[in-house]
């Protein structure tokens, strides 16, 4: 056999060989690729599904404490029943402690509306009410509604829902798009090689796609980390959310027992009753967020 | 755009009449051409995977360190809140069951001195804060 000839097919079997050894390198980078993708997108859903579930919690609080401080406002209609009936001037009780007569006529009203939200819980529109006495000041607020159910089907359905959008920030918004889109792109650029013969051409389909794959993991690493600092945010709710629910339940808790053993007769029950009641009344009109949802600004307060 | 028949037509022509080793030569030197330019096209997206890598790193340790400091922050606030609370509402207690009107006083006006002041605004205040450059934080 001629040299050349030999030559001539040694080297077109080489490259033929090296061609498909090449080829099954390149399909597995991209199999790798995609591989690598799909574990990360699993963990992703994961951290995705784990973050709702946090927003969940946070929301449940906020219904424990708003329903609490519905039960602290009844209590403090007690109060202020009590303390029309008491001998005491209306003007001793502002002079003294700083409680005018609408005061207690807007606890009175206030307590009625609670009632009212109250006597609603098991309904799905209430939900909302509960989640927006939990958010927001409570007296004030129970007593500019015209009526209790106003309050559960209007303004605390609109409420909740800023409350919740504040409370989901930081996961679907900030990884979203890029990590949907990430799926439809790398479809189409996994399909394309498929049809590739030549191994060079494979090799940088592959390179593309793993940096797609690089694009998209960076985005989940992002998003995910996003996700974490927004539910260290929503630990911070939560914790503020007990805070205000154990004082609520604890000033509710002394209020009532004094009302138990307090005469309208005597004047010093009577102002025990009357701070304990102002104190509470203070308490419930504290805000953990503002009408959009968010923490209150310093201004604000 | 050339008309890709005639390149067809002329390879066909040119490697058909060549002796053996110059019929290899051709699709050899496409083989050399395919691998320069998959070198170029490997390089330059090792290079930006690079780029992305670092660029993702930057943003989460920027997130994590924001993140932790919402921890740390939060974790201090309400624990020393907790534990002032606990004594206020000792003192409460104490002030109704004895009677004690000055107590009284005290552990109400405490108890919601720091229930009004609420550590979620505060936090926004330090974040806007900490954002500005000339931000020092005294420890």
């Amino acid at each position: 056999m001629p040299l050349p000839l030999i030559i001539g097919l040694g080297i077109g079997a080489g490259s033929f060989l090296a061609g498909i050894w090449r080829t099954i390198t390149g399909v597995t980078r991209i199999k790798a690729a995609q591989a690598r993708y799909e574990s990360r997108r699993s963990e992703y859903d994961a951290a995705e599904r784990r973050a709702k579930e946090h927003q969940t919690n946070v929301e449940t609080a906020l219904q424990d404490l708003g329903r609490e401080r519905l039960e602290a406002t009844v209590v403090l209609g007690r109060a202020a029943e009590f303390l029309g009936k008491a001998r005491v001037k209306d003007r001793e009780l502002f002079e003294k402690l700083d409680i005018p007569t609408h005061t207690l006529t807007l606890w009175q009203g206030a307590s009625v509306k609670a009632i009212e939200v109250l006597g609603g819980i098991g309904k799905s529109v209430v939900s909302g009410a509960l989640t927006a006495a939990g958010a927001y000041s409570l007296v004030g607020s129970l007593a500019s509604a015209s009526t209790g159910t106003a309050i559960a089907t209007l303004n605390g359905v609109a409420a909740q829902n800023a409350i919740l959008a504040w409370l989901g920030g930081g996961t679907l918004a900030a990884g979203g798009g890029g990590v949907a889109m990430g799926t439809a792109v790398l479809g189409g650029l996994v399909a394309g090689p498929a049809v590739l013969v030549a191994s060079f051409f494979i090799h940088a389909k592959a390179a593309q796609v793993e940096r797609v794959v690089e694009q998209n993991v960076s985005e989940m690493d992002r998003a995910e980390a996003a996700m974490q600092a927004h539910a260290a945010y929503l630990d911070a709710v939560l914790l503020r959310v007990c805070e205000l629910r154990e004082t609520t339940r604890r000033l509710k808790r002394n209020l009532e027992e004094l009302l138990v053993s307090a005469s309208p007769e005597d004047e010093r029950d009577v102002f025990r009753v009357a701070k304990v009641a102002k104190n509470l009344g203070a308490v419930l009109d504290a805000a953990v967020l503002d009408k959009d949802g968010r923490p209150i600004p310093p201004e604000a307060r | 755009m050339p008309d890709p028949i005639v390149p067809k037509v002329v390879k066909a022509t040119v490697i058909r009449r060549a002796p053996a080793p110059a019929r290899v030569a051709l699709p050899l030197a496409d083989a050399i051409r395919a691998c320069i330019e998959y070198a170029k096209i490997a390089q330059a997206e090792k290079t930006e995977r690079a780029r992305i890598r670092a660029k993702r790193d930057v943003a989460v340790a920027a997130i994590n360190a924001h993140r932790d400091v919402i921890l740390r922050y939060f974790e201090l606030r309400f624990k020393e809140r907790e534990t002032a609370l606990s004594r206020f509402f000792v003192q409460l207690d104490e002030g109704i069951r004895t009677r004690n009107d000055k107590l009284l006083d005290v552990a109400l006006h405490g108890i919601v001195s720091i229930v009004k002041d609420n550590p979620l605004a505060d936090f926004e205040a330090f974040r806007q804060q900490m954002a500005k450059p000339e931000f020092l934080l005294d420890l």
